[in-house]
């Protein structure tokens, strides 16, 4: 899952990128408005985490013009603009949740879950394929009741899967999401860590369900008969 | 208050102008107070010799015979030198300019005194130690407060004391003397500081001339002639070292500029090409009428050129970023010859479609420290290099072997192989052996061997190629082994990271 974090604190900005980068998430920071709206409108985000007072063009701005050029990743306002009719207007403009500052991280990891599977059929933190389940909270994979372990790419690659089961997912999307803004071009190691995958998810011999789909790319399905 | 604000902090002209006065000052300080001192002992030491020597000449000139003391030559002839008794008829003299002798009996009575002589303050003491045969020697004053110089000696005849004698002599003139030169030096130092004062200036700005000179030149280069170089001073000192250090920058600085003019002349060449293709099959498809089959053959082309945009950007963006150092590398234990492996199980599908095989000929287990992703990307690269510039129905061979502290990977083609003067720049940007290739299906950018280079760099490693025309080229990446097995704890990422290593 990739998000774009706009915050031109010098200090707050890189900790949210540490923080979310330690739960496996991709996350591109930017300081100011104007790059924000650059990376929003060419890189399709799982999820926009934006300040309202950035140098250049303001959060509000940024998210405006998102949503009219029909940009329809899930954006959240964390900003120190906390008075009720900031909230409303901020809501209004198109985000999909406000946090004001102070926060706490733990309340905007639980958060940033939320708006991820806002569009996925799970409702909790724990995504489910057939025999397959993820806890998106601890980062632990089952296959059954076999504990699989992962490193962070591939958690990371699996994730992105899981909130898109049955999608067939071309090498450059996946990238796209599973790498940041200095790692876009290793699309073709993609294969690669699919292969790591699927070999850790058919340990015990379970079947496979991460099918190459030659020349458009990947999908998450149910085992071929 | 104006004019010091711009004076202020001094340049270093007038710091080095200043420096020089206050040395130069002390220096005339110290030697003008050592000579005024050692010109005021000269003079006393010479004064205080004659006194001793007309002491001796006067004394030679005196006899005694039963008590009575008797005067030859030319001390008796000395203007009013008289008895005692006389003293009165005659005034005294002015001590500048009579002579300034007295002679006492053995008790210590005057028995003649010259005019002049009367007028010196005696001190008892400059009579009685003669008289017990020790001399005297002291300053002392006349009754107007002049400075006088004079010496008492006893009068002998066969070893028996029978008189003094005593000489004096003014000490006016000395101290005029002294007086004129003290004035004369400090008239002189000020004037001789501030002449040097000058001179130190104008040799300060003589010794800043070829700074000026560079500064010329880097100003020249600035306006965008970087083929200028700054003049090299002949000797060699400093100076010269500046020159030689501008002049190498310089001429890395036109290297890379050189570099990058080339550089954005083949991006712009590679991305002009597919654009053309693209450009050029959707013209085709609007102005004619196409069966479904050939549509869909057009689109195909269409969206195989755009990937090879695509990659061609990203690849062009990552090397950007690398040069800026904005990239940071992740750094975890990775087992090497785990990953060579797994990188040649997913290259199967693009060697089946060249109908190259790929065969691993040897590994054993080790582990390097490094970007696992960026690694992978390295392995990647070089096999699809050796299967696009393979023959088909050829092989590669894979080997990950440890030597002497080092991981080597080395990836060998039997394909068309890269002529002798090819070799040295087949890891530069764009450079293509051959450059009717271009359209290679699989779309290699072009940029592959550049990326390889830059990561292997990054790691600390190095990468090497062998090459024979038409017999395969060998490509060797060497990197440092990692003994430790503290796998995972350098990752500040999650805790996932521990069980790096798979089987």
């Amino acid at each position: 899952m990739r998000i774009l974090v706009a915050e031109d604190h010098p200090a707050l900005g890189p900790d949210l990128k540490k923080g979310l980068e330690r739960c496996s998430y991709v996350v591109d920071l930017v300081a100011d408005g104007e790059d924000a709206l650059a990376l929003g409108l060419t890189t399709s985000y799982d999820l926009m985490i934006l300040d309202i007072l950035l140098p250049g063009l303001s959060g509000l701005e940024v998210c405006e013009h998102l949503r009219n050029r029909k940009r329809r990743m899930p954006i959240l306002f964390l900003t120190a603009l906390g008075e009720v009719d900031q909230r409303v207007r901020g809501l209004d403009v198109g985000a999909d949740d406000y946090l004001a500052k102070p926060f706490d991280l733990l309340e905007l990891e639980a958060r940033v879950r939320a708006l991820l599977r806002r569009r996925s059929e799970e409702k909790t933190t724990v995504l489910h394929f057939l025999d397959l389940t993820l806890d998106t909270r601890t980062h632990e994979a089952r296959r059954g009741e076999r504990l699989i372990p992962l490193s962070g790419k591939e958690y990371a690659l699996l994730e992105y899967l899981m909130y898109h089961p049955r999608q067939v997912l071309s090498r450059t999307l996946i990238a796209e999401h599973v790498w940041d803004v200095d790692a876009e071009h290793l699309s073709n190691i993609v294969e690669v860590y699919i292969r790591y995958l699927r070999t850790k998810l058919c340990a015990a011999g379970e079947p496979n369900l991460i099918h190459t789909i030659r020349g458009s790319g990947y999908q998450l399905k149910e085992p071929e008969p | 208050m104006k004019a010091l604000g711009r004076l202020w902090p001094l340049g270093i002209r007038l710091q080095l102008m200043l420096w020089y006065s206050v040395v130069f000052a002390s220096l005339m300080g110290l030697s003008g107070i050592l000579f005024y001192l050692r010109f005021q002992t000269t003079l006393a030491g010479s004064l205080d010799t004659a006194l001793q020597l007309q002491a001796q000449q006067v004394a030679g000139d005196i006899t005694e015979e039963r008590g009575v003391l008797s005067i030859q030559d030319a001390t008796a002839d000395l203007p009013g030198f008289d008895t005692a008794y006389q003293r009165a008829h005659v005034p005294p003299g002015d001590v500048n300019l009579g002579v300034l002798v007295r002679v006492l009996n053995g008790q210590g009575v005057p028995f003649r005194t010259t005019p002049a002589f009367r007028t010196l303050l005696v001190p008892a003491q400059s009579v009685t130690q003669p008289l017990h045969g020790v001399p005297w020697q002291g300053t002392i004053t006349t009754v107007d407060g002049q400075p006088v110089r004079l010496y008492s000696r006893a009068l002998t005849q066969d070893g028996q004391i029978f008189g003094v004698v005593q000489v004096a002599t003014s000490l006016t003139e000395v101290q005029a003397t002294l007086h004129d030169v003290l004035i004369d030096l400090l008239f002189i130092t000020p004037l001789i500081l501030m002449l040097g004062a000058l001179v130190s200036f104008w040799l300060a700005g003589r010794a800043f001339a070829p700074i000026h000179r560079l500064t010329r030149t880097a100003r020249i280069i600035k306006g965008g002639d970087l083929r200028q170089r700054v003049p090299l001073p002949r000797a060699h000192d400093e100076l010269r070292h500046l020159a030689v250090t501008l002049n190498e920058m310089i001429e890395h600085l036109e290297q890379a500029f050189l570099r990058q003019r080339r550089f954005v002349a083949d991006a712009s060449h590679e991305l002009r090409t597919p654009i053309t293709v693209i450009r050029s099959k959707a013209k085709l498809a609007l102005l004619q009428v196409f069966t479904a089959e050939e549509y869909a053959d057009v689109f195909q082309t269409i969206h195989n050129e755009a990937e090879r945009l695509g990659r061609l950007i990203s690849d062009l963006l990552a090397l950007a970023r690398a040069d800026d150092g904005q990239v940071r590398l992740e750094e975890e234990a990775i087992r090497f010859d785990l990953l060579v492996e797994a990188v040649v199980g997913a290259v199967d599908m693009v060697a089946a479609q060249y109908q190259v095989t790929v065969e691993v000929t040897a590994t054993e287990p080790m582990r390097v420290r490094g970007d696992e992703a960026r690694l992978m990307q390295v392995v990647m690269n070089l096999l699809e290099n050796a299967i696009c510039y393979n023959n088909a129905g050829g092989q590669v061979f894979v080997s990950v072997q440890a030597r002497q502290g080092q991981a080597l990977l080395v990836v060998r083609d039997m394909g068309i192989g890269i002529a002798p003067e090819h070799v040295p720049y087949v890891f530069d940007r764009f450079y293509r052996v051959d450059p009717a290739r271009i359209h290679t299906p699989g779309g290699n950018s072009g940029l592959g061997l550049s990326i390889v280079d830059w990561i292997v760099k990054a790691h600390g490693g190095s990468v090497t190629v062998e090459s024979q025309a038409g017999e395969g080229s060998t490509f060797t990446v060497a990197l440092l082994l990692c003994w430790s097995r503290e796998e995972g704890s350098s990752s500040e990422q999650a805790p996932q990271k521990s069980e790096r290593n798979r089987k």
